[in-house]
């Protein structure tokens, strides 16, 4: 039966390692639900990918209960996994982090396209590009 | 503790680039409201919450000694953002303290008894009628997981009653709040030894273990390592994750006694066959096995030698 919905909120936190400490505590703290039950579901399904994040939009109704949906992680995330670098560049236009190649960023755009409404996997390379560009990572051939 | 929290107001096509930074200068993740994030599962779209017009990122650093070079990263780097072609949208960033009690204790308000099976869990802040028969365990859960609403606790209450028959010797795992070793005490357990790694827990537990009366019949070991507690048991429950079930087989197996009765949950359906067949090549064979929605407990019976 379709319920109504009290809000919706989108975590970005680190896979297999939600605790109640925020941004978890406060955001759903807030909806009175019961937040342990929900960072022992997300910390278990998303064991398998502990070191990247791994977004999670959840959805709370007005009798407290809630769903959620895990999410890929954000293009800018998996680019620098792909670059191999721990952080983006401080001034992406002046320094760059590190490098990543047209066929990585069509992988990512791969990745991503379940959770866009790209038309195209070329669309969404442009939009990983744009991404890598503001991250200061270069895109080469 | 006191934390600064970071309210960011941005376009939605930079979300994850603000996001980003505010993970890479400290923040331990970020909540993000905004117009692509919508509403799933058996909602009902037709009176759903206003669309906002921009994103809102909120991310939170602890108040120390860090805390004013990291916030002038963070307000230097979503500055240069535009420059990479990117439209911030309004860019607003606002900073204000806020204190942990504010959310640490906000949903207890929603900890509801639960009748599973004959065993009442309930909170200890709320009066209930029961019958006779029914066991009743009274629950403080603090920051502790298990408060009797999740299907994994629910499964290993009712299978706790299905092999506790009076004078066992129990070890629970990962205890949490308590709940299981108290049911199990509750239920006729003569002795519960319960293990715990987060010292947090640890201390729920025990003041759980208090409050119902049951000090003398249940110990509670602050450890990851449940073979470091004496003895064989004839039951032992763990209702932890598949990875920390495995992770634990050895002392689980060591710790159960030949013929004895190991309840093994907090699995999702996916990862039971691979936790069964684990358990299976260390000593063990499949009893039972009990669903819930997605979730699994395994009733596993360690062969006799």
């Amino acid at each position: 039966m379709a319920k109504k919905v009290l809000g919706v909120v989108k975590l970005q936190i680190p896979a297999g390692k939600a605790t109640p400490a925020p941004p978890v505590g406060p955001a759903l703290g807030q909806y009175q639900i019961n937040m342990m039950e929900f960072i022992k579901s997300y910390n278990e399904k998303t064991a398998s990918q502990m070191g990247t994040i791994v977004p999670v939009e959840i959805t709370v109704y007005e009798d407290r209960s809630f769903t959620y949906v895990l999410k890929t992680p954000p293009a800018v995330e998996l680019l620098k996994k792909a670059a191999g670098i721990p952080k983006a560049s401080g001034k992406p236009n002046r320094e760059k982090a590190g490098k990543v190649t047209r066929e990585q960023v069509r992988e990512i755009a791969q990745i991503k396209m379940p959770d866009s409404n790209a038309i195209s996997i070329e669309t969404m390379m442009k939009s990983i590009e744009g991404s890598a560009r503001s991250a200061g990572i270069e895109v080469v051939d | 503790m006191r934390w600064a929290e970071i309210k960011a107001v941005v376009s939605d096509e930079s979300s994850d680039l603000v996001t980003n930074i505010l993970i890479e200068e400290g923040c331990g993740g970020a909540a993000i409201t905004g117009p692509s994030v919508r509403a799933s599962g058996p909602a009902d779209l037709s009176a759903d919450l206003p669309i906002p017009e921009d994103t809102t990122i909120t991310a939170y650093l602890p108040v120390d000694d860090r805390l004013e070079g990291r916030l002038e990263a963070i307000r230097t780097r979503i500055r240069l953002l535009p420059e990479t072609g990117v439209d911030i949208g309004p860019g607003e960033i606002t900073i204000r303290p806020v204190d942990e009690a504010d959310w640490a204790n906000a949903w207890k308000s929603f900890f509801k008894p639960v009748l599973v099976g004959r065993v009442m869990v309930k909170p200890s802040w709320e009066d209930v009628q029961t019958e006779p028969e029914q066991v009743v365990v009274e629950i403080d859960p603090g920051m502790a997981f298990g408060t009797g609403n999740h299907p994994t606790t629910q499964l290993c209450l009712l299978a706790l009653q299905n092999y506790i028959k009076g004078g066992e010797r129990v070890l629970d795992v990962g205890t949490g709040s308590g709940v299981l070793a108290i049911a199990a005490a509750k239920l006729g357990a003569s002795e519960v030894h319960a293990t715990e790694n987060d010292p947090v827990a640890v201390e729920a537990a025990e003041e759980n273990v208090r409050r119902n009366g049951m000090a003398g019949t249940i110990h509670v070991y602050n450890t990851d390592s449940p073979g470091s507690v004496t003895g064989q048991f004839d039951i032992v429950v763990a209702n932890i994750t598949a990875d920390t079930i495995k992770l634990l087989t050895s002392d689980l197996e060591s710790k159960t006694r030949d013929g004895g009765i190991l309840i093994a949950s907090g699995l999702i359906e996916s990862r039971a066959d691979e936790v069964i067949l684990h358990l299976m090549k260390h000593g063990f064979e499949l009893t039972d096995t009990s669903t819930d929605d997605e979730w699994v407990a395994l009733v596993m019976k360690k062969v006799e030698k």
